[in-house]
């Protein structure tokens, strides 16, 4: 009986709890980090095979983004790794990393 | 300067739900061209109407329930509306099928407003149904997914409306971007905002000291300034929903002003 009260339920829609799947939206810190990332992500997807190396990056987005500053920009990458709008292709150990727009 | 139209609507056809309206328009079709043929039984009938209006409510509370800021917005954006309009079907069909079924459904089918009301919550509640029919040679549950379509269909919605929605939020953000910066560094705007936002709330404590932990998560990441902002933006604008949340905004830059003229 349990069971069947488990399957035929439509408690979710009134307590919130349950098997209800939740939407994707991304978290608050997500939206900006994407949002503010725009033209790191418009830049890339111009460049030839969607790859730039991050030196090159920060270059090309500079009239866009004020007063960039490099490692603040690395965790930038970072974070859009995570998320899977870009993946670090190749690591360089001076932290010229090539990046490749995913998404 | 106006927007062309041609590509605001090449955008609307190519992001148009085009799989489940055509899985949906022959599943009608076929239902009613192989089996349903004497559609007469459901002529007439006004408790029709009321299958509909449950298998539809069911599907809004569905996809008001995700959306808890603008739940309205959500539930009128267009995937919200096929949603809820695959339900209310959903809910005509069941209908037609108790009925159609007369010799199975038994006194129910005799009840015309019993029968509607069956209709219309049954079908929400058994297409939302994963029964376990039996147990495999390794002892594993083999399930019959009855909630595969609704579960497929409320995912494309869920993910349709939140495209739906970045923009305008984003839009917004952007808008007030320039009035939150001038409320001063990220922890002075972060306060002024909460300020503003509880005089508009109640059942404030609990919030207030979940924010709290929020910006203070935010404050120390290694984020650029300007990431920080905007993550304040949209922590507000989900919490206050779109119609609030620029006048949230402009109350907070007022209690700044006062707070300096108070000095």
């Amino acid at each position: 009986m349990e069971n069947l009260s488990k399957h035929f339920s439509l408690d979710y829609l009134v307590t919130g709890s349950g098997r209800a799947p939740s939407s994707n939206q991304p978290s608050p810190l997500d939206e900006a980090v994407v949002m503010y990332s725009a033209p790191f992500l418009r830049a890339l997807r111009a460049a030839p095979n969607r790859e730039l190396k991050f030196h090159e990056l920060l270059k090309q987005t500079a009239p866009e983004i004020q007063n960039p500053n490099f490692d603040q920009s690395l965790h930038v990458i970072r974070s859009l790794e995570k998320l899977k709008f870009v993946e670090v292709a190749q690591e360089d150990p001076y932290g010229n990393h090539l990046i490749r727009a995913v998404l | 300067m106006s927007q062309p139209i041609l590509p605001n609507v090449s955008e609307r056809l190519s992001d148009w739900p085009w799989w489940p309206t055509i899985g949906v328009g022959l599943s009608v079709l076929g239902i009613y061209v192989v089996w349903l043929q004497p559609l007469s039984l459901l002529a007439g009938d006004k408790t029709i109407g009321l299958s509909a209006l449950l298998g539809a409510t069911i599907g809004m509370i569905e996809v008001a329930k995700r959306y808890r800021d603008e739940p309205l917005k959500a539930v009128l954006s267009p995937w919200g509306m096929i949603y809820m309009i695959i339900n209310a079907l959903f809910g005509v069909v069941a209908l037609y099928f108790i009925y159609h079924f007369r010799n199975v459904f038994g006194a129910l089918a005799d009840n015309r407003l019993l029968a509607a009301f069956a209709a219309g919550v049954g079908a929400a509640g058994v297409l939302r149904t994963r029964i376990s029919i039996f147990k495999s040679p390794d002892g594993q549950d083999v399930a019959l997914p009855l909630d595969y379509l609704i579960s497929e269909l409320l995912a494309q919605a869920n993910k349709q409306i939140d495209r739906h929605r970045a923009k305008s939020r984003r839009d917004l953000v952007e808008r007030c971007m320039g009035d939150i910066r001038a409320l001063g560094p990220f922890k002075e705007a972060a306060d002024y905002l909460l300020s503003s936002l509880l005089a508009f709330q109640s059942d404030q404590e609990k919030q207030k000291s979940e924010l709290n932990t929020t910006i203070d998560s935010y404050e120390k990441l290694a984020l650029p300034e300007d990431i920080k902002y905007l993550a304040l933006g949209f922590v507000f604008l989900s919490l206050v929903g779109e119609r609030h949340f620029e006048q949230v905004v402009k109350n907070a830059g007022k209690l700044r002003v006062e707070k300096s003229l108070r000095r």
